[in-house]
């Protein structure tokens, strides 16, 4: 047990621990991190809030009016887990009596690394499902591919047929470089990109073919968020010995058919562990508005094992393996309801929930301890 | 319990609801009356009230309550179009529509009358524009406009009981044989309507007479321009739930279920009973409509607390907590001026004023949660109403414990300020509006709602007596100065821990309903503001980088975090909770802010300076 103090000990003198055990320096963390919130709650005016989550809360440094370099939220909360977690091994005195303490901080590091976990690994992507369709493949918000598939000839029951698709992702691309598909046996090589682009309507019709009809593409301003980009590309495709210019956008809802080969530019794709078909969606208003009181849809999950009829409502989401699906909005496609849920897949989506329960048990002991303390020296008096 | 405040309310009414009847009849069952607006089922005192607040920026018309007004434009629009209502605060507004400026800024529907094509010429324009797009000017016409189109479908509402011009039957054989009394020459569309069949058989004549024949297209083009005429007052049941109709588009369609007719007939005989000031048949047809409406709602499984409405709009009992806070205050000041028995009987009373106020002001909470069946704070509104509930009480708590007047003084003060505030918010429509589908919620309404509300609330309190103890500092009061300070730390951790536990809670509710538990939203970063700075000021007393002067002023600029994440991110109108944005307020909240970093600047190098000076000799 001395043994274990004195290490303790000795491990505290140690200069780069020493940084870290500083409650200076960790208050001076504090306040840059409260800098940071206000500044990147201010930015959002008018920058929107994509962006400023990517320069101040994801990132590990920045760079403000062109040259000052700044801390990102991503480095100070990383120093103040660094911090709390040597406190915690440490400084902190294990007795009984300040076991609210332990936990408190110990509630703290969970929560701050639920919030990394979640960071570096979470998914976010969308499911837009019309009442009676049946998917197991959700859209990204931000990311593109291109997919190129051989189209054949629909299954006789009706169905769609499972077919082999080949997806490349479209930063892919930014080199410039041409990329191939093998079973495709299909290249493709990029001619101009752009981030946001609309079709050209004064483009010659002569021009590249595309899906839709145009044949030309210019750049559109960035939106403030990406996803609300649509982009696009003008690319020359070598496939089965022929040569064609092509125009892929995002902003078209059909593929574009080359001889056999099909091709298109779409969100990217993530495969789910289950289909989920949606049975009904319903909506209720607010009698006599338009404001939505609630809205739910009725859906069939089915995982390989086990089929059942879920209710994903606001504020009720569907849980099932490491994702959860949520009931995000709604809209309507001639004359269907059609019901959006955002898809998060998160391995530690629990964390924080167990990070809150030590906070509150640590609170709660921490609370009552000093509560009872403060009765018995009344007593005492 | 809200139960119980509800029918203390209620039976608070009584004083207040013998009320002289203005105008000729009395109102009291006709404001109580329900219709359907805004989403919800509302008395029409509500209604009223809503409406004058909408169109004049006030809940009274020339001294009178809002639905004396509304009953005028109903019954008598030609002489309420007179009334000065429609406030146009832009003059550039009125000169573009070549309206004479008024000095009260309001004006007349008669006044604006002329300018009609040019109003709807304008807006024809601006239409497209989103709102956030639009000039003052632009915005100034758009208001008007909706105001204008809302104020036109009150006054036709009941013009279907109406004697109307174009209506004429003056003949005295033919209105015989229509069956028309013999004393009036012009007839209502209810009226010609109820006798259609004699009107038919009138047209089917030979020698048809020309009034008659005019009074029929008549009826028609009422009947065309009724049709979207909404007032919706009557209540159907379906399979659904409940279905609100108005009179004249059901009128419009031709009507076949003979209890809606039933009370389409008591609407008219509502009028004619007002007109008449025939008070007994005008509360028989008001508490008849009343009785209809509320079995039908009964039978759907709704029982909206109309009454209990109305006695909260009698009441207002946060106006009149208000006052009583202040009349506190001035006893607690008028205190200090005395010493021994006088001080202390005075300082009774101020405690005995300041419970009454605290017990209507939470009554009016209790009367809003029983009316909305809603935790206490779903609105930016009530925000302010239960700050302030909370702060008065944990003030008298501080009272109780110390007994030298400071508990009092700050609650009183509290107490006047917020409801202060809440009344300049409330002048934003309904407050008891609907709420978004996110909201709908008790469960975390409940949870993580009040305790960051419960924990602006100790922040705030906090900041509040480091001003108390600046003053005593600076007068140098050190030792009383000393007690405060406790005061400031422990209301401070009070704080800490309510919008800790908020913001931990409102991160699990936004992975229940937005798929993450963080996502730097300004209103998460608002309540994460606070957390930081109050971590920051108790974590730096540790290094001793503050102290008594340091932590007071850091709780005192811990005010302006609180209002910065409270409804200062509301203004910035950005993110997922921009449901509270509001125009008007950011000047004086910059000001305030402002005038509080120079206070606590100066103020806090004066007072230390005092205190070492007074504690120098020890």
């Amino acid at each position: 047990m001395d043994r274990l103090a004195t290490l303790r000990a000795r491990a505290c003198r140690l200069p780069v621990i020493r940084w870290f055990l500083d409650l200076r320096l960790q208050i001076l963390a504090l306040l840059l991190l409260f800098l940071l919130t206000l500044w990147g709650t201010l930015y959002q005016v008018e920058h929107g809030l994509w962006a400023s989550q990517q320069r101040f809360f994801y990132s590990w440094f920045f760079v403000s009016g062109g040259f000052f370099p700044f801390p990102g939220a991503k480095l100070v909360l990383a120093y103040l887990f660094v911090s709390l977690l040597l406190v915690t091994v440490l400084r902190l005195s294990y007795r009984a009596q300040k076991t609210g303490l332990i936990l408190i901080h110990w509630g703290l590091l969970v929560l701050l690394a639920g919030g990394g976990i979640t960071h570096f690994q979470a998914v976010e992507s969308f499911l837009s499902l019309k009442e009676g369709e049946r998917s197991n493949l959700t859209s990204d918000y931000r990311n593109w591919e291109i997919s190129v598939w051989t189209e054949r000839a629909q299954a006789t029951n009706g169905l769609p047929e499972k077919r082999a698709v080949e997806a490349i992702d479209t930063d892919r691309l930014l080199g410039g470089k041409a990329v191939v598909f093998p079973d495709a046996a299909l290249t493709l090589i990029p001619r101009r990109l752009f981030q946001n682009a609309m079709p050209n309507i004064e483009a010659p019709p002569s021009g590249p073919q595309s899906a839709s009809g145009f044949t030309g593409l210019s750049a559109a301003a960035q939106q403030t968020d990406p996803a609300q980009d649509l982009p696009g590309g003008e690319f020359t495709v070598l496939a089965a010995g022929a040569t064609n210019q092509i125009l892929l956008w995002a902003g078209e809802a059909s593929p574009l058919h080359l001889g056999e080969k099909t091709i298109q530019l779409r969100r990217k794709r993530h495969p789910l562990p289950a289909s989920l078909a949606l049975k009904r969606f319903t909506k209720e208003e607010h009698p006599g508005t338009a404001v939505a009181r609630r809205y739910e849809s009725r859906v069939q999950l089915s995982e390989p094992r086990l089929s059942r009829e879920v209710l994903i409502r606001m504020n009720e989401p569907l849980r099932f393996a490491d994702y959860t699906v949520y009931q995000s909005s709604y809209s309507e496609e001639e004359g269907v309801p059609v019901s959006v849920f955002a898809v998060v897949k998160n391995g530690g989506r629990i964390v924080p929930y167990l990070a809150s329960v030590l906070l509150f048990l640590g609170m709660l002991i921490h609370f009552g301890i000093m509560l009872v303390g403060r009765i018995r020296r009344r007593e005492a008096r | 319990m809200i139960r119980g405040l509800s029918a203390l309310l209620l039976l608070a009414v009584v004083a207040f609801a013998s009320e002289v009847p203005a105008g000729k009849v009395s109102l009291s069952s006709f404001r109580a009356i329900a219709i359907l607006d805004e989403g919800r089922i509302k008395p029409l005192d509500t209604f009223a009230r809503g409406k004058l607040l909408q169109f004049s920026a006030r809940e009274t018309f020339a001294g009178k309550p809002a639905i004396q007004w509304l009953a005028r434009v109903f019954f008598d629009p030609e002489s309420a179009a007179d009334d000065k209502i429609f406030r146009v605060e832009n003059p550039q507004v009125t000169e573009a529509l070549g309206v004479p400026a008024e000095a009260s800024l309001r004006y007349s529907l008669k006044q604006l009358e002329p300018s009609f094509p040019a109003l709807q010429e304008l807006y024809r324009r601006i239409a497209p524009l989103p709102d956030k797009e639009r000039d003052p000017v632009q915005k100034g016409v758009a208001r008007l406009y909706v105001n204008v189109n809302q104020y036109l479908e009150l006054q036709t509402a009941f013009l279907f009981a109406a004697p109307s011009p174009t209506l004429v039957i003056s003949e005295p054989s033919v209105r015989a044989r229509l069956g028309l009394p013999s004393h009036q020459t012009a007839c209502s569309w209810l009226e010609l309507r109820d006798l259609a069949p004699n009107l038919m058989t009138e047209l089917e004549r030979s020698d048809v007479s020309t009034e008659v024949m005019l009074a029929a297209q008549g009826m028609r083009q009422m009947a065309g321009n009724g049709a979207a005429l909404s007032l919706p007052v009557l209540p159907v049941k379906t399979k659904e739930g409940l279905r609100w109709e108005s009179p004249w588009p059901l009128l419009s369609a031709g009507i076949s279920e003979t209890n809606l007719l039933f009370s389409i007939h008591r609407l008219s005989r509502l009028r004619a009973a007002w007109i008449s000031s025939d008070d007994a048949a005008f509360q028989r047809e008001a508490d008849g409509l009343r009785q209809e409406a509320s079995s039908v709602c009964k039978s759907a499984g709704v029982t909206p607390p109309l009454k209990l409405e109305v006695a909260y709009n009698l009441i207002s009992p946060f106006a009149n907590a208000r006052i009583l806070y202040i009349a506190a205050f001035l006893l607690l000041m008028v205190s200090w001026l005395f010493i021994g028995p006088r001080a202390r009987r005075l300082v009774t009373v101020a405690w005995g004023v300041i419970l009454l106020a605290l017990l209507l002001h939470a009554c009016g909470i209790a009367a809003r949660m029983a009316i909305t069946g809603r935790p206490p704070v779903t609105n930016l509104y009530e925000t302010f109403l239960f700050v302030a509930a909370v702060i008065v009480a944990v003030s008298l708590l501080v009272e109780r414990t110390l007994g030298n007047r400071l508990g009092l003084l700050v609650g009183a003060i509290s107490g006047t300020g917020f409801l202060f505030l809440a009344g300049r918010f409330a002048t934003e429509g309904d407050t008891l509006r609907v709420l978004v589908a996110v909201l709908d919620s008790n469960f975390w309404l409940s949870t993580h709602v009040l305790a960051v509300t419960i924990g602006y609330a100790g922040v705030v309190l906090s900041g509040i007596l480091g001003h108390v103890w600046m003053v005593q500092a600076i007068r140098g009061r050190a030792a009383a100065a000393a007690q405060t300070a406790k005061l400031v730390y422990g209301t401070q951790a009070f704080g800490l821990l309510f919008t800790f536990t908020g913001t931990i809670l409102g991160g699990v509710w936004a992975d229940q309903s937005w798929g993450r538990f963080w996502g730097w939203d300004p209103k998460e970063n608002g309540a994460l503001l606070i957390v930081i700075w109050s971590a920051m000021i108790f974590h730096a007393r540790l290094v001793g980088w503050v102290r008594e002067t340091g932590f007071a002023a850091a709780s005192m600029a811990g005010i302006l975090v609180v209002c910065f994440a409270w409804f200062g991110v509301n203004f910035l109108g950005v993110g997922l909770h921009a449901y509270g944005f509001s125009d008007g307020a950011r000047a004086a909240l910059y000001a305030y802010g402002s005038l509080q970093t120079l206070l606590i600047l100066f103020g806090a190098w004066f007072a230390h300076a005092r205190l070492a000076q007074s504690r120098g000799p020890e």
